[in-house]
């Protein structure tokens, strides 16, 4: 921020991890941002979404390409265990409805094989999407940010009280959740709200009505992109204001 | 400025600074009012997405809640009704349920 020369933010906007890492700066650098967009996050991971990431990382590191980490000094990369984990944490990001409107029980060939190759169509797309994922993603880094989902708990430091971690916030709040996102439901986004709420904080919650699971947060829907941008107008429209330019 | 007069007519009733709870608060109108005439915190109830979009436009903050199902998950603690000095509710009831 200082290298770059900005004081203040006008907002800081993120989704799932990066959602939560906007809570992070909101109570790490009350004065450094106005505004805090806190898309499909969570104020800490339950048992449950833990123990997915967990299963990810296990099929990395049990991959024999990992080398404990070290996998490019033998030219190599973990594909098969970064594949399995982005299948695993695709079926999590989708929705049950949003699998059976896409796919249903459609198969690959138009009947069954009898074979242990991909013969419905979501079992070719997961594959597709696992391997895609290999080319465009690190597996440490994959590792590193599982883990910093699994470890982040702002209440922890104030004895599982969320709202007196969130009182030394001083933005603005713009917290969105998506009705059929199970890994980050909109119960978990409402805990954040009344933790505002509890601290007489400005905050706005919307729950946009999608069927893309987690996945929702990635695409145009209309509600979304109609109150996203209505509150970014805002933003910018207060930005020039005279009292905050100052 | 062509003001709607219920709006006025709420304003008079209203002391600067208040809290004011909006329950069906619409398109935030009566908040937004408030907040530039009364100078008002508060919070504003909808659950129309439209109508949700009109309000984070003003600059009104709205929680988007079915009244109907109670305020699940934000009825604890001081997010208590006799916390807010005033509490409108202009469309929350319009008839009777289902």
């Amino acid at each position: 921020m200082r290298a770059l020369g900005i004081d203040q933010w006008a907002a800081v906007v993120g989704p799932s991890l990066g959602g939560m890492q906007v809570m992070q700066w909101a109570i790490d650098f009350p004065d450094s941002l106005r505004n805090a967009i806190v898309i499909a996050a969570a104020p800490k991971l339950t048992a449950q979404n833990i123990a997915f990431n967990e299963v990810a990382r296990q099929a990395i590191t049990s991959d024999t390409e990992f080398h404990a980490g070290r996998y490019y000094e033998h030219d190599t990369v973990p594909r098969r265990g970064l594949m399995l984990a982005r299948m695993l944490g695709h079926i999590t990001y989708l929705s049950d409805d949003a699998m059976r409107a896409k796919f249903g029980r459609e198969l690959q060939a138009g009947k069954l094989s009898f074979s242990f190759d991909s013969e419905f169509s979501v079992e070719s797309y997961l594959r597709y999407q696992g391997r895609q994922f290999v080319d465009r993603f690190d597996a440490n880094s994959y590792l590193l940010m599982t883990k910093s989902l699994d470890y982040f708990d702002p209440a922890a430091r104030t004895d599982d009280d969320l709202a007196a971690a969130l009182a030394p916030a001083k933005a603005r709040f713009l917290v969105m959740a998506f009705t059929s996102d199970w890994r980050f439901s909109p119960t978990r986004s409402r805990e954040i709200v009344k933790a505002l709420l509890d601290n007489h904080k400005r905050v706005s919650y919307v729950e946009i009505e999608a069927e893309h699971g987690h996945d929702a947060f990635l695409m145009p829907i209309d509600q979304y992109l109609a109150v996203f941008g209505a509150y970014m107008e805002r933003v910018a429209a207060e930005g020039t204001a005279p009292e905050v330019a100052a | 400025m062509n003001m709607r007069r219920d709006l006025e007519l709420i304003a008079d009733w209203i002391r600067p600074g208040s809290h004011i709870l909006d329950l069906g608060c619409g398109d935030g109108a009566l908040l937004a009012h408030l907040a530039e005439t009364k100078s008002i915190t508060g919070y504003g109830l909808e659950i129309d997405p439209d109508n949700i979009a009109r309000c984070i436009a003003r600059g009104v903050d709205v929680l988007q809640i079915d009244l109907d199902r109670g305020l699940v998950g934000f009825r604890q603690r001081r997010f208590r009704l006799r916390r807010h000095d005033a509490v409108a509710a202009g469309t929350a009831f319009p008839g009777p349920g289902p």
